[in-house]
């Protein structure tokens, strides 16, 4: 147990505070630690220091936290011994590294994401296929982490033409929905469907494991098959990332 | 947090879970204007993000309304109240839990498309269904406040209700994003925000409990304090959680008779035998707790204060039906044993109330965990999330139809909301002060009271003492110091109004238990080991009375 964590953290009280500031902390390393345990030991231990946390067991999706440059779930993810922690970056920073998730709400408001009312009136319980619950099945585990909008550089770059990961997986699932009545193929397009260049960093980090840019390419053919007219052209900017370049961030 | 913004509402909703959305969306459709107030973020806190079974009943022969009935009865072991189970009954049946599909859960299907129902434990016939993700319910129910113009305070403790005239009118709180006091006007105020199983404890990242980290008795302690009867305060549900790796501690793993699962101490007995030799480790959940806290008593424990559980014989599928986190834990459930010990997971007490919901104390509903009487002394499987369903939707719709009767906005007693700000702007100032006991270490005090001397193993003198001190507690909380005095996101802020909920809730715990000279469902006296039922078929009440905690017994509400 005489191993240490050697913690940077980013600080920062807008009440208080020109600017954030990194703070760092020495933290006992012991192996399997995990960043939620390193960051609860620097509040009890140092100072109270503001982050997420509730469930401990992914399901919650509150800790995600940056560690050295990638976004984690801080319940999950394994400590290392030079560790930078900073707020995920694509919901804007209250204090230190809670970030506001009322502006997801916000957001999630905008794509209706609750069934539009079916045409004809379904009895309960609702007929549905295996195949027809596998598939719907895939895009309801998200967690609502956003570690996958965190991941994407699209997102990172141009936020404003591309809704993100997370809300492409809220749209498929609404889509999978056989009795949702909603146009969710044209949403997708609207919120910048072809703007995704299906680089896989999404499905790459998703702590629950939902292979999310296989959903987004599967929303991406279907919209050229329904709207031929409303494809790549009609979403306006395309962006241009070269991932492998820019890497990340 | 000198000024404070004022809100009004015709339904004030207190909670973020699937009772809280269910409750908030019902008043909605009644015409009513709703805020929705949580502690933590709608959809993340409280209980809904680890609910995915429930019970639906779908009921066909040979199984009815009455062999449902009686199950429930049987589980609360008589001292259920009898008009709640019956209507919770026939909400069930009717489709309360199914209509759930409509807003677009999908619960999960049988090869042939038909929906796969569990039989779980103390039900007499399989009438559960389980939804593919532990947060589905609770986020089909937050699309469902998204499609209303419901207002929502995410991240807003609610501190006090305020009262007019002997009537509920609204609550105040801190909205902990801005750091300011909001004054909520509401002609109904609904308490969902149940649970109280953080008090126990002390984790180093969460208390002894499966729960999630906001639950700490917060219904209670508020209705008590505006003189509203709780009933059933004295029990609490374990069930068999992880004693190690530390950042695990209390969560959930899964009852030996749904795994095939063996339990065995530090001397490789199946000390089961010693409790329960006809069931062993397919026992009730109120028996292995009480089993396994003697054996660590005896000094047959393991490392780290738990007993072995045994997974090799599971099933797959039994070792996926929750989101366990044996890899994370680097645990291979086949080969390695696991250390295991109870875990608080839920109160089946609280607020009393009728099938409208409504409490003794007019404008005040209560519905899911928050409210007591439908589980008696032991809470059958499925049932808190068919809970929340029932008597959310009821809470909200009656809450609604009340206060749309009422004309105009209702009076507040604005010393009342003065008192509140001031209260909590002290205890940011105390950070000021040049010593002091943090609200971490003052909490962790109280969870070692609770759990030790009052928690699965209960008896007279352990009781007596915890009493004494959580008067001790209640002293040096006056002494808390806060090491930050920003009042935005304040979590030791929040954690001190949180300890004040704490000792309320656990005075009221420890007084009901010592009162009940007997052992009854999640009771577990070790000084009465049996059940009285001449002297002990009947419920408890507590209620703030000349400033005093008055407790009394009232019979049990019978079927009419």
């Amino acid at each position: 147990m005489d191993q240490v964590s050697k913690v940077s953290v980013l600080r920062y009280d807008p009440d208080k505070d020109v600017s954030p500031r990194y703070e760092q902390y020495e933290v006992p390393f012991s192996d399997g630690m995990t960043v939620l345990e390193v960051l609860k030991y620097i509040y009890d231990n140092y100072s109270p220091i503001v982050f997420r946390y509730g469930c401990r067991i992914k399901v919650c999706g509150s800790c995600s936290v940056m560690m050295n440059n990638r976004p984690v779930m801080a319940c999950k993810e394994k400590a290392e011994k030079v560790m930078t922690i900073e707020p995920i970056p694509v919901l804007p920073t209250i204090k230190d590294l809670a970030v506001d998730f009322d502006a997801f709400f916000d957001k999630r408001v905008k794509i209706r994401p609750f069934i539009e009312p079916p045409k004809k009136k379904i009895e309960l319980p609702r007929q549905l296929s295996y195949d027809v619950v596998n598939k719907y099945r895939e895009c309801e585990t998200c967690v609502e982490c956003l570690i996958c909008d965190a991941a994407c550089p699209v997102v990172a770059k141009t936020p404003h033409l591309f809704a993100g990961p997370c809300t492409m997986l809220e749209i498929a699932r609404l889509y999978r929905d056989p009795q949702d009545s909603g146009d969710r193929i044209r949403l997708a397009v609207s919120e910048g469907l072809f703007n995704c260049d299906l680089c896989g960093k999404c499905t790459e980090m998703c702590p629950v494991g939902i292979k999310i840019h296989r959903v987004i390419d599967e929303l991406q053919q279907l919209a050229r098959k329904q709207e031929p007219m409303v494809n790549e052209k009609a979403s306006g900017h395309r962006v241009e990332i070269n991932v492998d370049k820019e890497g990340l961030r | 947090m000198r000024s404070f913004s004022v809100l009004e509402a015709d339904v004030l909703v207190i909670g973020g879970g699937i009772t809280a959305t269910r409750a908030a969306v019902a008043a909605y459709d009644e015409g009513a204007r709703v805020i929705l107030v949580d502690k933590g973020i709608i959809g993340k806190s409280g209980g809904g993000p680890v609910a995915y079974s429930v019970t639906a009943a779908l009921v066909q022969e040979p199984d009815s309304a009455e062999v449902f009935f009686e199950d429930l009865i049987r589980s609360g072991q008589g001292i259920n109240n009898q008009h709640l189970v019956r209507t919770f009954v026939e909400d069930i049946i009717e489709g309360r839990v199914l209509e759930l599909e409509r807003f677009g859960i999908v619960f999960a299907r049988e090869k042939d498309g038909q929906l796969s129902r569990r039989q779980m434990g103390g039900h007499s016939y399989p009438r559960d269904v389980a939804s593919f993700h532990a947060a589905s319910m609770v986020n089909v129910m937050v699309s469902e406040v998204m499609r209303r113009d419901i207002k929502v305070f995410s991240e807003t403790a609610i501190t006090q209700l305020l009262t007019h005239e002997g009537r509920v009118v609204g609550a105040i709180g801190l909205d902990r994003k801005k750091g300011e006091v909001v004054v909520f006007r509401a002609k109904s105020t609904v308490m969902t925000a149940g649970g109280a199983s953080q008090v126990f404890g002390p984790g180093k990242i969460c208390g002894y409990s499966t729960t999630l980290l906001e639950i700490t008795g917060d219904s209670y302690a508020m209705a008590y304090r505006v003189g509203a009867e709780l009933i059933d305060m004295e029990f609490i549900q374990y069930i068999i959680g992880f004693a190690y790796p530390e950042l695990y501690k209390g969560i959930l793993a899964g009852e030996p008779a749904a795994h095939n699962a063996k339990l065995y101490n530090s001397l490789e007995e199946r000390f089961m035998k010693r409790y329960n030799p006809e069931r062993m480790d397919q026992s009730t959940k109120d028996v292995l707790a009480a089993a396994i806290v003697q054996e660590v008593k005896a000094g047959r424990g393991t490392p780290h204060g738990g007993v072995w559980m045994d997974f090799s014989l599971a099933t797959e599928d039994s070792l996926h039906i929750f989101p366990y986190p044996f890899e994370e834990a680097g645990i291979d459930p086949k080969k390695d044993r696991v250390e295991v010990m109870p875990a608080a997971h839920y109160h089946m007490g609280g607020v009393k109330i009728n099938e409208r919901c409504e409490s003794n104390v007019p404008g005040l509903y209560a519905s899911g965990e928050a409210a007591g009487g439908l589980h008696g002394a032991n809470r059958l499987a499925g049932c808190s999330t068919a809970d929340s369903n029932v008597f959310g939707f009821r809470s909200g719709k009656y809450a609604a139809i009340e206060a749309l009767k009422m004309k105009g906005p209702v009076a507040i007693d604005w010393k009342q909301a003065y008192e509140e700000r001031n209260r909590l702007a002290s205890l940011l100032q105390s950070s000021t002060k040049s010593s002091g006991i943090t609200p971490v270490s003052l909490k962790r005090k109280l969870q070692t009271i609770l759990w030790d001397d009052a928690g699965p193993l209960r008896d007279k003198v352990s009781m007596t003492a915890a009493i004494e001190k959580i008067k001790a507690i209640r002293e040096e909380y006056r002494n808390i110091r806060i090491r930050q005095d920003s009042p935005r996101l304040n979590n030791e802020l929040l954690e001190a109004i949180d300890v004040a909920n704490m000792i309320d809730f656990g005075e009221m715990m420890v007084r009901a238990a010592l009162l009940r000279e007997e052992t009854r469902g999640g009771h577990y006296r070790e000084d009465f080991q049996k059940k009285d039922d001449e002297k002990w078929l009947k419920n408890i009440v507590i209620k703030k009375q000349n400033n005093k905690m008055s407790i009394s017994t009232m019979p049990v509400v019978k079927k009419s």
